[in-house]
């Protein structure tokens, strides 16, 4: 009797266990199909705009509460970027207009919250901005923490004040959120799931990116070339291409994507090409022994990021843009889906 | 020398049970995974540890109740590949024996008729050709022991092609005559039962209603989708003007007690929660009064949230840190000492982590929450919900 019913709990555990192993199946299977996008790079490189790009892409863009919230961002970032040109007026002991001291003495006491955009508060800023000696400031932005879409933004105040104001997907793009923490995004595309995983860049939250580093296939590397002659949001003394560039070299060579194929992006080159007519770029990088052109210096550059990457294991691609512009991100993607369809090949073993 | 076969059979026998014919490449590369970081690769140790279980279970209930007794004939039947691999694990020592048994089988067989063993076993000579010993075709034991090899073969490839087997069965009916197959009929219901039992939540529309019942059925399950899709839809709806209600009401998702539960545990899973921690430490640190307490307060917010490369470190810039750092030099501690850093984490979390809070699973759960406690929530803002 006891052998008959041992006989049954062992039948029924091996039906039990194909089945689990017919799931594992089926879950690996998913697994293996998934396509994961790694977005790394250093901080306010353009990592979430890359994001919001796919958004644009591949899902329906932007919703209405999407906007509301871009809506109120862009504008408190508004006083906030004002607010960080008046300290540097100060600290560049420059000097603004009779009129306008004690305008600015009121502003800095304004707080960072969304109710501090009145009509008054506009009226403030656009005449501040106006000012010489804000724009002398603003000339040097590279001395103090000034993100790259304040003079977008400034530059469209009136637009922004309206009260019907909407923000444009161009407005959108250039909006700035630091990002903390990882967040996973799935996107369709081509009938293709794909699983990107976007993660905040400063120094404090680069621990948290290693809980992602597994299945990855594609691992895209953002670097903002216009940022060579600014100094890090974290401690403001290091130069923020050398930090990108060594932030890569430790990430790419990491045991689990030393094998994994690499995009670096580099990022911002609108800004760039303005840059390098005004900085010398001899000066960031002494190393650096052409003439200051754009197309010698991002070479240079270029030669820099893919050496430090080297690998037998894998090929690097490399990508020029623009993140705000969504024509030379739409190619970059579509260089992007090519690249994962050789993966897949080559691990089915056809190439 | 027997007890050591026996021993060296049994570890073949559980080979031969983890490599079961599904299972081959998966269950060798989950033996393999462990040697990588355990941590990092959760998903799969979960799966790992959840496979191994059910693996021990089999295993032990293969060492008690398999039949170990007659070993060395039923590895003869199962194959070359057994033999093959018992030379290779018992080197010089075991494998004399095993050549013995075959020499016995020999002297025992020779005076049986080679055609009766054909027509039994056409297939399993063909095996042995490839041996070194040819002669064994020819020389093949009596009836009776042939019955109990049949007997243990059943037992073997019950355990090594049992799926294989209910599936060719399937398509060739005349099969069914034949002992082992019968066996392996009756097994067939017990395993759909199991299956049902095990598979009732994931796929009950399947398995679920016979045909005469169908009918009656579907009028009920219809009234009963429909219903459950308008209530479905209502709530849904109900939880997206909620969250409309919400979007403003960030601050007070802070303060709240238990709202806060949940956002917390929304950005545990994004890998930021040191931001509400900060946010909260902080709060508490703005109402102490005693001025030991607040400097040791101090110094613990420092060594855990703002010292560089601290455990819990919070995304501030290099003025705010400066600042805080400025004051521990001085050792003039202040109950604002945090405020601008706070506040900053505040719009930090506000801007970035709040919207993606409330598209997340997280924030329908406290919907839901508020909704069934409404009565007992004494929070204000949760009454105009």
């Amino acid at each position: 009797m006891g052998n008959k019913n041992l006989k049954k709990k062992r039948k029924e555990e091996i039906a039990r266990n194909e089945l689990v192993e017919q799931e594992l199946k089926k879950s690996d299977l998913v697994q293996k199909q998934q396509v994961k996008l790694l977005i790394l790079g250093a901080g306010d490189s353009g990592k979430s705009t890359l994001l919001k790009q796919m958004q644009i892409l591949y899902k329906d863009g932007f919703s209405k509460e999407d906007k509301q919230l871009y809506r109120n961002v862009i504008r408190t970032n508004i006083i906030t970027y004002i607010k960080i040109l008046l300290k540097g007026v100060q600290m560049l002991d420059l000097k603004l207009h009779k009129s306008n001291e004690k305008i600015a003495e009121d502003f800095l006491n304004l707080p960072d919250i969304i109710d501090s955009f009145t009509p008054n508060s506009i009226l403030a800023s656009k005449q501040l901005w106006n000012d010489p000696a804000m724009k002398m400031s603003f000339e040097k932005r590279a001395q103090f923490q000034l993100a790259d879409s304040a003079g977008y933004f400034l530059d469209n105040i009136d637009r922004i004040a309206s009260e019907n104001y909407k923000p444009s997907d161009q407005d959108i793009l250039n909006c700035r959120i630091s990002t903390t923490g990882v967040k996973v995004v799935e996107f369709l595309v081509n009938n293709q799931p794909w699983k990107v995983v976007d993660v905040g860049g400063q120094r404090s939250e680069r621990k948290k990116w290693i809980h992602h580093f597994d299945d990855t296939t594609l691992l895209i590397y953002v670097v903002a070339v216009n940022e060579y002659d600014q100094k890090l949001f974290e401690d403001n003394t290091t130069n923020r291409l050398h930090e990108s560039l060594k932030l890569f070299e430790t990430t790419a060579n990491n045991q689990f994507l030393s094998n994994k194929n690499c995009v670096i992006l580099f990022n911002k080159t609108d800004l760039f090409k303005d840059k390098i007519q005004k900085v010398n770029f001899n000066k960031c990088f002494e190393d650096f022994k052409g003439s200051n052109n754009y197309e010698e210096v991002i070479k240079f550059i270029k030669t820099l990021f893919v050496k430090a990457g080297k690998n037998t294991k894998r090929s690097i691609f490399v990508h020029y843009s623009c993140a705000t512009n969504t024509n030379e991100i739409r190619f970059v993607f579509d260089a992007v889906q090519s690249t994962i369809l050789e993966n897949i090949l080559k691990e089915q073993g056809f190439m | 020398m027997d007890f050591q076969i026996q021993k060296i059979v049994d570890l073949n026998d559980r080979s031969v049970q983890i490599v079961s014919p599904n299972s081959k490449q998966m269950d060798i590369s989950r033996n393999i995974t462990p040697v990588r970081s355990s941590h990092l690769l959760r998903q799969e140790n979960r799966s790992f540890s959840f496979s191994a279980h059910l693996f021990n279970s089999e295993f032990q209930s293969s060492r008690h109740h398999s039949p170990t007794p007659n070993y060395h004939k039923a590895t003869d039947f199962s194959g070359l590949k057994d033999k093959r691999v018992l030379l290779k694990r018992s080197n010089m020592t075991t494998s004399t024996p095993v050549k013995e048994e075959s020499k016995e089988n020999i002297n025992y067989n020779k005076p049986k008729s080679p055609q009766n063993l054909e027509k039994i076993s056409p297939k399993k000579p063909r095996k042995r050709k490839s041996e070194e010993h040819i002669p064994i075709q020819k020389e093949i034991p009596k009836k009776e022991p042939k019955k109990t090899e049949l007997k243990r073969h059943k037992s073997f490839s019950m355990i090594l092609n049992q799926i294989k087997k209910i599936r060719t069965r399937k398509k060739k009916p005349n099969e069914k005559q034949q002992k082992p197959k019968r066996i392996l009929e009756k097994e067939i219901p017990k395993k759909q039962e199991i299956t049902k039992k095990i598979l009732e939540p994931i796929s009950a529309k399947k398995t679920k209603p016979r045909r005469s019942r169908k009918i009656k059925k579907t009028k009920f399950q219809k009234q009963k989708e429909n219903k459950k899709k308008e209530t479905d839809h209502d709530q849904k709806e109900e939880i997206e003007q909620k969250k409309r209600f919400l979007v403003h009401k960030f601050d007070e998702v802070l303060h709240s007690k238990f709202a806060l539960g949940y956002f917390r545990s929304f950005l545990k899973s994004e890998f930021s929660d040191e931001n509400v921690d900060f946010w909260a430490t902080v709060q508490v640190f703005k109402k102490l009064n005693k001025k030991s307490d607040i400097s040791k307060m101090a110094q613990l917010i420092y060594n855990k949230y703002i010292k560089e490369g601290s455990q819990r470190e919070v995304n501030i810039d290099y003025l705010d840190r400066r600042k805080v750092e400025s004051v521990f030099l001085k050792g003039d501690y202040d109950k604002a000492l945090f405020e601008s850093s706070q506040d900053k984490i505040y719009r930090l979390m506000e801007t970035d982590c709040f919207p993606r809070f409330l598209k997340s699973q997280f924030c329908n759960d406290l919907i839901i929450y508020i909704l069934q406690n409404q009565k007992d929530i004494q929070e204000e803002w949760c009454k105009n919900f």
